[in-house]
């Protein structure tokens, strides 16, 4: 027994590595049985001996080892094969076992498939079929949907060299012809997927992930494991690390493409495969000689080192506890390992740095999609946090590097791959989630630079107001589309307090405008970091009951006279409809494209209040699925009245997502508006559903 | 005394590694190169021809710092990024970034930006 305990020893990775090293053991005391599974007396003793060791190490740290980790079941079971006698109940005992030792039931099924065979009369002779059956069901797993599980997925390597070892105890299996035909004949698949998969990539990592490329390398390496070709799998890994790294750093030149392409095509060849064919990866995770001899360097490293070990000792403290805080110091810990990448990098050492950006990835996609760090994260920081001692920095291997950083990208959420679907947030062409943050980042010039006092609706600025606004609306969608809340919720008030400045002689707010202008930067610029965006407190509250108070003193005026005073009108009536309901709702009122002297103000207010009403019985039924659809909680209503032909014609657009109406429908309506409405009829435009009004002369 | 015929930079950015490779750098080509923990006083970088910010600060925002400084200062500032996203550049720019630079920093680059910037 190698394995001793002792209350000194510091929990996590100690504890950690001791079940690893305990669990191995445990394996290969089960493959040392006697073929019966009958243990003699002194294997037993160190079987107890083993199993309490295990235990001991189990309940060390609290919570370490998850409820459902098989090694809990596996405890339990090993006592069994110590007390039961019949060789009927050992063999099951064993065979369950091997089904739990890998946290995987390959071995035990393995197992079962030539038991199979045995009980079929043919237990000595290994014959051919017994041989490539199990392999080509060894293949299939390898190959197979499983794999795809993240933990198997990370695991896949070991999985497979245990596989070889599980294939070896029972002699033969793995030499048969038909075995080797089916290795290779899997072999040069993966490697053609391989190739199309590289010379189709966008060469970014999330392209690389999602297409394949890192699980087709990840199971290349499993191949050549299963295989016992140790030497080829490290070449498949280093292959492996430098296809990441290209994809990091936005691809190689077009030469170096081409080069790539032939070093994967060469895989393919049997016997053409040189794993020292990769120089650039020779040392690429050792400490550097600029390091050793740079003590400047080295103490500043120290320092940094020291500092991101900080703070994810407080990410995984609240996140074991369950603290309000895990979430700020989550964000936190992104930043810092995006920044400790290039840290490292500075420092020489390239693999850890790799290994840090493909971690840095992997988690700022889960805060892009909103999905909480799965537990599997939270074990691989706890082992990083062990690599990032300076000392143990300087001794880790590149193969830990490129280990930890396959388990971290099999970890890259799945969800991000269906991430692009179509969003709406301009006028016209639907555009892409994922390009969502490129478009508001680029179209926010205005606003970034706006100040409200000195940009307010004057004749000389009012292009530059028509396109702050237009930047406000445009960014109220953004946000809905990526779920930033409360960007969306302040762009909104501020649309509804220019609205309301734009209809009434209202004195301009200028201090609070500024403020909610200078809270919406802030929340900005965090959300430009990939930072949890906070509004300033109590400010949501103040632009909520300015714009109450305001309203009210525009009460709905019943004749208005003017087009101003028609606006004016028809916001008042928005605003109380809405109020009324609690169904967040805006008017946006489109400039008159006719002399308004001859409009019908009357008649207009009539028919868009019928409409607006009406309308908002569909809209309140689709109000619960508009997040889920990526659109802003409020609901737009557009209205637009021209003069065509010489009669005048309202179209009244909202984006509720309700489809048009059925011709009974649009009878039922047309029955509520009054007689000087001559036609109605409806259309989808742009994601719009637009109502269009003709007017009698 | 500045020597008027080097530039006066200053790199404003709390990792040690990162500050001390990049004075370094602007050190190989041939500028005075101050490294200066987050900062927020203007008055500080006044005398420098050229300010270098690095967007990933431990407890602030690079942006927010970048249009801080913008608000008071006139001379150039350089946004160093090193997340790889594009919308750096677009943002960085808005906040009021002459450049923004992208790591791995190569020299030629940095060399660019300084002779754009300090002309």
């Amino acid at each position: 027994m190698l394995l001793s305990v002792t209350q000194d020893a510091q929990p996590g990775c100690v504890v950690h590595a001791g079940l690893w090293a305990g669990k191995r053991q445990l394996y290969a005391w089960l493959v040392d049985l006697p073929a019966d599974g009958i243990p003699d007396a002194l294997q037993s003793a160190a079987l107890a001996k083993l199993l309490d060791t295990l235990r001991i190490l189990a309940n060390w740290v609290p919570g370490l080892l998850p409820a459902n980790d098989p090694l809990w079941r596996l405890l339990k079971v090993g006592r069994g094969l110590l007390i039961h006698t019949d060789a009927v109940t050992r063999h099951k005992l064993l065979t369950f076992c091997f089904s739990q030792i890998e946290d995987e039931d390959l071995a035990g099924h393995v197992l079962s498939v030539v038991g199979q065979h045995q009980e079929r009369g043919n237990p000595d002779s290994r014959s051919e079929s017994v041989g490539s059956s199990v392999v080509e069901t060894a293949l299939a797993f390898i190959l197979g949907t499983d794999l795809s599980l993240p933990l198997a997925w990370a695991r896949g390597p070991s999985v497979c060299r245990d596989l070889a070892v599980t294939l070896q105890y029972f002699p033969g299996s793995l030499s048969t012809a038909s075995a080797e035909a089916a290795i290779a004949n899997c072999w040069g698949n993966r490697v053609e997927a391989l190739a199309a998969c590289l010379a189709d990539s966008s060469w970014t990592l999330a392209a690389w992930c999602s297409n394949g490329g890192v699980r087709i390398c990840h199971q290349l390496a499993a191949l050549a494991e299963f295989d016992s070709n140790p030497a080829l799998a490290r070449y498949c890994r280093k292959l492996s690390a430098l296809l990441v790294h290209a994809h990091l750093q936005s691809g190689p030149d077009p030469h170096g493409k081409r080069q790539l392409l032939k070093l994967i095509c060469s895989l393919a060849q049997p016997g053409m495969v040189q794993p020292t064919a990769l120089p650039w990866l020779a040392n690429p995770g050792c400490l550097s000689d600029k390091l050793q001899a740079d003590e400047l360097l080295y103490s500043a490293l120290q320092q940094e080192v020291s500092c991101y070990r900080e703070s994810l000792d407080l990410f995984l403290d609240a996140r074991t506890d369950g603290r309000d805080t895990e979430k700020y110091h989550r964000q936190q810990l992104l930043q810092l390992t995006t920044r400790m990448r290039w840290v490292l990098l500075e420092a020489g050492l390239e693999c850890a740095s790799t290994c840090l950006a493909c971690c840095s990835e992997v988690m700022a996609r889960y805060w892009f999609c909103k999905i909480p760090w799965p537990d599997r994260i939270t074990v691989l920081l706890a082992t990083l946090r062990e690599y990032l001692l300076v000392d143990i920095l300087l001794h880790t291997d590149a193969d830990r590097w490129e280990s930890l950083q396959t388990q971290m990208l099999s970890l890259w959420p799945q969800q991000s791959y269906g991430a692009d679907i179509p969003v709406r947030i301009g006028p016209a062409t639907p555009t892409t989630l994922g390009q969502v943050p490129r478009l508001l980042s680029s179209s926010l010039q205005t606003l970034a630079m706006a100040e409200p006092q000195g940009f307010y609706m004057t004749d000389a600025d009012s292009q530059g107001a028509e396109q702050m606004l237009h930047e406000l609306a445009l960014l109220e969608r953004g946000a809905a589309a990526v779920e930033i809340r409360p960007v969306e919720r302040l762009c909104g008030q501020l649309l509804d307090m220019y609205g309301l400045l734009q209809v009434s002689d209202t004195t301009i707010p200028t201090a609070l405008l500024q403020r909610a202008h200078s809270s919406l930067l802030s929340m900005l610029d965090a959300a430009a970091l990939w930072q949890e965006p906070v509004q300033e407190t109590g400010l949501s509250q103040e632009i909520d009951a300015w714009l109450r108070e305001r309203w009210q003193q525009y009460p709905l005026a019943e004749h208005p006279v003017d087009w101003p005073g028609l606006c004016l009108a028809l916001q008042s009536f928005a605003a109380s409809l809405g109020g009324m309901l609690a169904l967040p709702l805006r008017l946006e009122i489109q400039t008159l494209s006719a002399p308004p002297q001859a409009l019908p103000g009357q008649v207009l207010l009539h028919i868009v209040q019928v409409l607006i009403r009406t309308l908002c019985l569909d809209v309140g039924s689709h109000q619960a699925n508009r997040n889920g659809r990526h659109l802003p909680v409020v609901t737009v209503f557009t209205l637009s009245v021209a003069l065509v032909d010489g009669h005048w014609c309202l179209e009244l657009g909202e984006d509720s997502g309700a489809a048009v109406p059925d011709t009974q429908e649009m009878s039922r309506l047309k029955l509520k508006l009054p007689d000087a409405a001559s036609r109605i009829s409806c259309r989808m435009e742009h994601g719009l559903r637009v109502f269009r009004v003709t007017f009698r002369q | 005394m500045k020597d008027r015929n080097r530039w006066a930079v200053a790199v404003v950015c709390d990792s040690p590694v990162l500050s001390l490779q990049l004075c370094r750098q602007l050190t190989r080509l041939d500028c005075y190169c101050t490294a200066i923990k987050a900062e927020t006083d203007p008055a500080r970088l006044q005398d420098f021809d050229l300010v270098f910010i690095e967007l990933m600060l431990l407890h602030q925002n690079g942006f927010a710092l970048m249009r801080l400084l913008r608000t008071r200062l006139a001379l150039p500032l350089v946004l160093v990024t090193g997340t790889g996203r594009h919308t750096d550049h677009d943002w960085g720019k808005a906040a009021g970034a002459t450049a923004v630079l992208e790591r791995p920093l190569a020299d030629d680059a940095v060399a660019q930006v300084l002779s754009c910037c300090c002309q």
